[in-house]
């Protein structure tokens, strides 16, 4: 009886983790950004500036709640939450530590792939019930480009399933005792990371919000909350992926000297200032570019080094 | 393998549909509401809005879909293999072997005919257009 509510604390544990890291993530990217471009940044609310989250919670709160009356009301209400759900039911799968973790899931990388295409539903279904010219095209957009990285974002991690002959994360990590994958799969851990930028649609490669093109594309009509969940849903992603690469490619939990979580929440906070100097420092890619990128170099790539990595399994394991 | 307790699971998937519904839901009881000449019209970019979004689009993300279920039902198929590859040996390596190069034909097959180019570059199809005018 302790040791399951030793572990339904653990789950909510998970779930309040991320809800504090990813509003301040809002607050980190903000600062950082400003590092980067040689300015201040929020630095009035609190030390640092760190209460701007709260500041900017309140206010998003009381804001009106606008559904546009030329909009599909339920799907225009429910697309916002299909992304929140399908980034946090990912969380579930990813081994925070040792024993720590929602649930250890046989099928744990396969439930995270499924999670994460359910993402674009969310998009293109925001931009299609917003009923609005610009929504629509970033809404297609979205859907394209996120279902084209789909296919060698599964790709690019047969390798790691190949070398470690198992669907479960923790095992995956725990193959890692001697060597972190990313050394084995560099071209894997490259395309991932790629794929990860595409499937959150980050900049640099957020096509479907594009201000300066579309006007925030998909949720161009939204408002309030609904607009702050596509927002805080969106760094709920980028925590995801950060996560995913550090549980696949660099060992996840393990480390010398500091606690397993330790380990953990520095790998995947490294990850997110990449995701942020990323952001910071590369411009937006035209649409067809990406699209061609995807399909002509990522795809081509992602084979090779999945049969390449086939070979040399099979050739060891004799 | 070890038997695992759906309880923290279900415990966690509660909690997140509580939080989500309470996002959804709180800001129609704190939000202010108003309602001026302009409110209930579309925003594009200040433009004077004409017709609604429903409308035709560019049959190319239609084929990027197309692409996407051929593709991504294949690396399906893949997955199958990679679990077992260890045991599988030489002998499910030059199977998939097989079923990889007779994606790739597939793909330089999709790429030549330029299925994968957004705008067309092919002569054929320019000479083609030009005739049309």
């Amino acid at each position: 009886m302790i040791t399951s509510a030793h572990t339904v604390l653990a789950a909510l544990g998970v779930l309040l983790g991320v809800f504090t890291i990813a509003p301040g993530l809002i607050w980190l990217e903000r600062r950082l950004l400003a590092v980067w471009q040689d300015r201040y940044g929020p630095n009035r609310v609190g030390p640092f500036g760190i209460l701007q989250v709260v500041a900017d919670m309140i206010k998003i709160f009381t804001k009106e709640d606008w559904v546009p009356p030329f909009a599909d009301k339920p799907v225009f209400i429910i697309a916002p939450t299909i992304i929140m759900l399908s980034t946090l039911m990912s969380f579930a799968v990813v081994p925070v530590g040792p024993n720590i973790g929602v649930i250890d899931m046989n099928i744990g990388l396969l439930f995270f792939l499924a999670m994460s295409s359910m993402g674009a539903y969310s998009v293109v279904l925001a931009g299609w019930a917003s009923n609005n010219k610009y929504s629509l095209l970033g809404g297609m957009r979205g859907a394209s480009q996120m279902i084209s990285y789909e296919v060698f974002m599964g790709l690019s991690l047969l390798g790691v399933v190949l070398m470690n002959g198992s669907f479960n994360l923790r095992e995956i990590v725990l193959a890692q005792e001697g060597m972190w994958n990313v050394i084995p799969q560099f071209f894997g851990f490259l395309i991932f990371l790629l794929a990860g930028l595409a499937e959150s649609h980050r900049l640099p490669l957020d096509v479907p919000e594009a201000e300066s093109e579309i006007i925030a594309g998909f949720h161009s009509e939204y408002s309030g909350m609904k607009f702050g969940m596509f927002f805080v849903g969106e760094y709920i992603g980028v925590t995801l992926v950060s996560a995913m690469i550090a549980t696949l490619f660099f060992g996840g939990w393990l480390g010398p000297w500091f606690p397993p979580i330790v380990w953990m929440l520095i790998k995947t906070f490294a990850f997110i200032c990449l995701f942020i100097l990323l952001r910071a420092s590369l411009p937006r890619p035209r649409y067809d570019q990406l699209l061609s990128y995807g399909w002509k170099v990522m795809l081509p790539l992602a084979i090779l080094n999945l049969m390449v990595t086939g070979a040399i399994v099979v050739a060891t394991t004799g | 393998m070890n038997s695992v307790s759906y309880l923290p699971f279900l415990v966690y998937i509660a909690g997140v549909l509580i939080v989500v519904g309470f996002m959804v839901g709180v800001t129609y009881f704190l939000g202010n509401r108003h309602k001026d000449r302009e409110t209930d019209l579309p925003y594009e970019s200040g433009i004077q809005s004409t017709g609604d979004a429903r409308v035709r689009f560019s049959a190319k993300f239609y084929l990027v879909a197309m692409l996407f279920v051929i593709f991504d039902l294949e690396v399906v198929f893949i997955f199958a293999w990679a679990i077992a590859g260890k045991d599988l040996g030489w002998t499910g390596y030059g199977v998939v072997g097989v079923f990889v190069v007779i994606l790739v034909i597939g793909l330089i097959y999709e790429w030549r005919v330029g299925a994968l180019d957004w705008i067309s570059t092919d002569r054929k199809y320019i000479r083609m257009k030009e005739v049309q005018k």
